[in-house]
């Protein structure tokens, strides 16, 4: 009985500690720890549970090992996980392959955040590679990826990426370097600029630097502002930066403190320095222009002075109907007059083409100024018949269109000069006050184009205008040496030295002495002393050394004995020569000299 | 004895076949809870140990402190990497939100940014708001990288949304959001983006975006065109400059250097033409100015190179001035070493003062004048001194650098320049008169009593600066004592009188005070009484006033005056350009029959 007992006791413990043992084995092999432990945490979100990391070893179904089934799956951090996974004892080529491998993958939704997870793993393995990789996708996105790239090549190998970056075109080389700079770790701020010196990158050490600065001070506008005019970096840079301090400070600061901004500004840049503080004032002002109109007259008159027109060229951007109300006022043009004629300059500009429907609300004395502007801002987009048109109509008001048809006249010259020419020529008489001004402005661009047309019609002009001379005038002003040489002769006014020694001084300049000599030579004897006289200049200024080497062995003693004199002359004016030198150039004048 | 089992037997084997039976169910039983218990207290062990979510919001991550620091800090394996960050998505909202804010003061290591980018990336799945608000410590740059992760996110999910959010960043996130989500968005076209751009007011943006794209298409094979295309469109050159550099430099490599002039004539404003010249100049400065030397269109092509040595001169004044010292003999050449002495005597004006012989004498001038204005403004009067030991260099008038020495000199300190003058400068001579030209004018807003004593005494007729009279009612013009001027006129030379006279009158019409101007005629003798008027009314042609000078002739004391005055304004060809129909026929009822 009781072995019965006992053999029960036995066979139960057994049964009961097999049960268990199996139940164990069972559960672990269909529920494993880490599935559990997803189950029982509370998540908010339900596919974040099916993630961990060695759920995914087990259940290669859930947990895609394709990368196309990877960038197919929804969620991101799914996709990064699982990409991690795929990712991982991968070598450099086959990362690189499998990144190549999605860039002519077609643009699923999922494909671009799966590619810049790739570059950033492969910048890991193999930074050079996934370099080239960058300019096989999309320009638009070269920005990105090579940020990303730069990001992680420089908490590797700092060094060796500024190395490949500084041989970059730009923008990418300033922008890989500056991201190594912001990111790398490994380097002290010395090694760093000694790194870039030897780079030669300097430039963009000093220009992060001044960044990382800024970034400090950026709130102090005075501080930022100075920081930014001390350091050694382009006009340009400087002005983005100042730029930046503005608008973050615009973004902070109540518009009822506008006067305070533009006060400081002023205070820092002291009107010194125009092309940058202008653009301070402007983005300010633009802001909210018309406060800051109104609360310009709380600042000094000096400060008044210096930074209204600004300030109105911005409100007259915005609202340019208000903008000129306020400043022809009885009380503001009695006290203020001088300075409307230039604050109009920017209302012209903000109005655009529509000055002609406006033109009542300009001071009489001022219209004709005003149109000069208009036919000046547009001159470069209207049709010469556009353009006349709209000077008759302004005339048509009674407003004086003299200087404006002028101006206009001479941008005409700039792309047309033979219609301009035509035009001017043909309206003589219209004109009696400008016509010849603006005849001799677009025959001397005529003549850059055409000179020998330019020079035949200005010898069908009176003499007196002296348009052949300005034809040879401007090809001496552009080089133009030789073309002006083969029309000298043509040249009716024969009184005139100065149009022979404009290109007589060019041949000096340009180391053709003997062809100056020559010219000289080929001119009448009574133009000839004025020609030399005048040539000494150039020859002394340009080419002492052969003018000390050469003059001595000139073998017309007179025409030796005239540049000697030119050359004193100068010599009272600018002491050019040494006392020995003097004395050599003295003995050549004649005695019977008049100069 | 072989027996088949009894009933008893089989009574008991039953029993025990129970028992085994009983004893695995209750085993298996027994098992499964254990295990599950056992996983249970394991996982809540683990989760503790590791990133502690838990249940105490309060506590958690004071108790995890090690942990965290250990995920932060530590160079991870990438096994324990994958892990890690599969194991980042149990944490909830909160612990989102604490990690990340920790991770803006982690010390940096390899993994972290990957780290930050992944939490907040799950973040954003949870509450895209909380996510962009978690960036604000992270400085910017690295905020840029994480709002790309946020937004790429988030504008898939609700892209109007996305960019409402974008549209409220502050400004310096604004424009780098917004192009993450246009470049990001495979499935959306422009059309699309279009469509909520006036919807939501971000059309500039998209503008901006559209164009460079249309810029992407034709860069590779048509640069030029590409670069008029920016130059056309109406977005702000400056924020355009990153796609101007690479037009450029695709241009450059087609066309190298020769397409200076092209730029040089786009008329880019804000600084960009100059950075764009002098970016594809530095690429090759001396193919440059070769190619700016031929002699053709010099003027564009001196300006191209005047800025290319102004920056050369920055970087390297010695390199630059071999450079231009190896040019050709030319125009462009003499212009180029006229910039380069230009941009290095102030700069660097001990060295190239030491360099003086080298450089050509046409030159040196200017070098000595300018290397002196820079070196004044700390010890003038030593300057001064050095100046004078130049006289013996050809090619060197240490007058003219004198000259700019005490200009500078003189409008800080201009009684101790006017003292230097008046003992260094010999009397009577033509020098004394041109440096007392450039002092009185300073000296005269401290004393313009003196200054103007000075001015009559120190009349020299032979000089060119004989008028130092009116070199000291100018500046108090200038300086708008127009009273103290008015009362000096009476000092002033009889010869200059009725011409100073004018210059006070001029004034007094733009200040509205045009009964001065009539009561100031009555000090000009009678001969030059019409001089007095006409010299006025033809200045204040040239500022604009054409309704001042009908007052003015309207109050010119006899018809006689008025009719003279007003002929010979007239005949001087100054009605045509200056007046108004109606204000040319109110002229004209002057002129006496």
């Amino acid at each position: 009985m009781n072995n019965k007992k006992l053999n029960r006791f036995v066979f139960g413990i057994t049964s009961l500690l097999g049960g268990a043992g199996f139940s164990l084995v069972i559960c672990f092999v269909l529920f494993p720890p880490d599935q559990i432990k997803e189950n029982t945490v509370p998540d908010e979100s339900a596919s974040l549970q099916t993630l961990s990391a060695d759920g995914y070893d087990q259940n290669p179904v859930k947990y895609p090992s394709d990368l196309v089934d990877i960038v197919a799956l929804a969620g991101s951090t799914e996709r990064r996980v699982a990409l991690y996974r795929l990712l991982e004892n991968k070598s450099g080529a086959q990362v690189a392959d499998l990144l190549r491998s999605t860039l002519s993958a077609s643009n699923s939704e999922n494909v671009y955040p799966v590619q810049r997870l790739l570059f950033s793993e492969l910048s890991r393995l193999d930074p050079a590679k996934v370099l080239e990789l960058i300019w096989e996708t999309e320009r638009a996105r070269w920005g990105t990826l090579l940020e990303i790239v730069a990001t992680q090549w420089s908490s590797i190998a700092p060094s060796e990426a500024l190395q490949v970056f500084s041989s970059l075109p730009e923008p990418w080389k300033g922008k890989a370097i500056r991201t190594v700079f912001q990111h790398q770790r490994s380097l002290s701020e010395e090694e760093l600029e000694e790194v870039a010196e030897s780079l030669n990158i300097t430039d963009y050490y000093v220009q992060w630097a001044v960044e990382v600065e800024l970034a400090h001070v950026i709130d102090e506008p005075r501080t930022a502002f100075n920081l930014v005019l001390e350091t050694d970096i382009s006009d340009f840079q400087k002005r983005t930066m100042l730029r930046k301090i503005t608008r973050r400070w615009i973004d902070r600061e109540s518009t009822e403190n506008i006067g305070s901004m533009l006060s400081l500004v002023d205070e820092v840049f002291n009107g010194n320095q125009y092309s940058f503080w202008s653009v301070i004032v402007a983005d300010i002002a633009a802001s909210a222009p018309q406060v800051a109109w109104e609360q310009l007259l709380s600042l000094s008159e000096d400060t008044q002075a210096r930074i209204t027109s600004r300030v109105f060229r911005s409100w007259a951007n915005l609202d340019p109907i208000s903008a000129i109300q306020a400043i022809t006022t009885k009380e503001y043009m009695e006290s203020q007059k001088s300075e409307v004629k230039w604050l109009l300059m920017g209302w012209v500009f903000a109005l655009s083409g529509q000055v002609l429907e406006q033109i009542d609300l300009v001071p009489e004395d001022f219209r004709s100024f005003v149109v000069n502007e208009a036919i000046r801002v547009r001159a470069n987009s209207l049709s010469p018949s556009e353009a006349f048109d709209l000077l008759e109509q302004f005339g048509q008001r009674g407003i004086n269109t003299v200087e404006a048809t002028t101006t206009f006249v001479i941008n005409w010259s700039q792309s047309d000069p033979t219609a301009a020419v035509e035009w001017v020529i043909q309206n003589m008489d219209k004109n009696p006050i400008n016509g010849v001004s603006m005849l001799r402005y677009a025959l001397e661009e005529l003549a850059l184009l055409n000179s020998t047309k330019a020079m035949e019609i200005a010898l069908k002009q009176p003499e007196n205008s002296g348009l052949a001379d300005a034809v040879i005038f401007a090809l001496a002003r552009q080089g133009k040496i030789d073309e002006g040489l083969a029309l000298l002769p043509q040249v009716r006014n024969t009184t005139n030295s100065y149009v022979y020694s404009s290109i007589g001084g060019s041949l000096i300049e340009s180391g053709r002495v003997e062809d100056a000599l020559a010219l000289g030579e080929s001119l009448d004897e009574a133009m000839r002393p004025d020609f030399y006289r005048l040539l000494a200049w150039p020859w002394l200024r340009f080419d002492v050394e052969s003018l000390l080497k050469q003059l001595p062995q000139l073998e017309n003693i007179e025409v030796r004995s005239m540049i000697a004199a030119g050359v004193l002359q100068q010599q009272e004016l600018y002491p050019y020569l040494t006392e020995k030198e003097l004395e050599m150039v003295t003995a050549l004048v004649l005695e019977d000299s008049n100069d | 004895m072989n027996s088949t089992p009894t009933s008893h037997e089989s009574v008991s084997m039953f029993s025990i076949r129970r028992i085994v039976i009983g004893g695995v169910l209750i085993g298996l039983a027994v098992g499964v809870i254990g295990y599950l218990i056992a996983i249970w207290i394991l996982n809540s062990t683990n989760l503790g140990g590791n990133l502690s979510p838990s249940n105490s919001q309060n506590s958690h991550l004071d108790v995890s402190e090690n942990d965290i620091d250990q995920l932060f800090s530590r160079e991870l394996s990438q096994s324990d990497f994958v892990k890690l960050t599969a194991s980042l998505t149990d944490l909830d909202q909160r612990e989102l939100q604490d990690l990340i804010e920790k991770s803006s003061r982690q010390s940096w290591h390899s993994r972290l940014y990957t780290v930050q980018e992944t939490l907040v990336e799950l973040l954003a799945r949870m509450s895209p708001e909380e996510a962009v608000a978690s960036l604000d410590e992270f400085a910017e740059h690295r905020r840029h990288a994480l709002l790309r992760a946020v937004f790429t996110h988030w504008s898939i999910v609700n892209l109007e949304r996305a960019l409402s959010a974008a549209l409220n960043l502050p400004r310096a996130d604004q424009s780098y959001v917004l192009n993450t989500i246009f470049a990001e968005q495979t499935s959306l076209s422009i059309d699309d983006l279009s469509a909520l751009s006036s919807k939501l007011n971000f059309e500039t943006e998209l503008d901006a975006w559209t164009k460079e794209l249309d810029t992407y298409e034709m860069l590779d094979q048509e640069p030029a065109k590409a670069f008029d295309l920016l130059n056309s469109d109406a977005i702000d050159d400056m924020r355009q400059i990153d796609l101007y550099r690479q037009v450029v430099e695709k241009w450059f490599q087609l066309d190298g250097v020769e397409i200076l002039p092209q730029i040089d004539s786009a008329g880019l404003v804000g600084g960009l033409s100059g950075e764009l010249l002098d970016y594809i100049a530095k690429k090759d400065r001396k193919a440059a100015l070769n190619f700016l030397v031929v002699e053709d269109e010099l003027t564009s092509r001196q300006s191209i190179g005047s800025s290319l040595i102004r920056s050369w001169t920055e970087d390297d004044a010695e390199e630059a001035f071999q450079a231009v010292q190896e040019l050709p003999k030319s125009q462009f050449r003499n212009a180029m070493m006229q910039s380069l002495i230009y941009g290095w005597s102030p700069i660097d004006p001990n060295a190239v003062l030491e360099r003086l012989m080298e450089i050509p004498r046409m030159y040196r001038t200017d070098v000595v004048s300018l290397a002196a204005g820079a070196l004044a403004a700390d010890d003038p009067e030593g300057v001064l001194d050095r100046v004078l030991s130049f006289r013996s260099v050809p090619g060197t008038n240490v007058d003219l650098a004198i000259e700019n020495v005490v200009r500078t000199w003189s409008s800080e300190e201009p009684e101790r320049a006017l003292e230097w003058v008046q003992i260094n400068v010999a009397d009577r001579s033509p020098r004394r008169s041109k440096l007392l030209n450039e002092v009185l004018p300073n000296y005269a807003l401290i004393d313009p009593e003196q200054a103007m004593t000075i001015a009559v005494q120190e009349f020299n007729p032979d000089s060119l600066y004989s008028n130092l009279e009116s070199r000291v009612i100018s500046s108090l013009l200038y300086a708008d004592r127009l009273d103290t001027a008015k009362e000096l006129l009476d000092q002033v030379r009889d010869e200059i009188r009725a011409l100073e006279s004018v210059n006070v009158a001029l004034e007094f019409v733009k200040n509205n005070r045009i009964d001065e101007v009539i009561a100031l005629s009555s000090s000009v003798s009678a001969e030059e009484k019409a001089d007095y008027f006409y010299w006025l009314v033809v200045r204040l042609t040239i500022v604009d006033r054409s309704s001042e000078i009908m007052e003015v002739v309207s109050k010119i004391p006899t018809s006689e005056l008025q009719s003279d005055v007003v002929n010979r304004m007239l005949s001087g060809g100054y009605g045509e350009s200056n007046f108004t129909s109606d204000q040319l026929t109110t002229l004209r009822s002057y002129l006496s029959d």
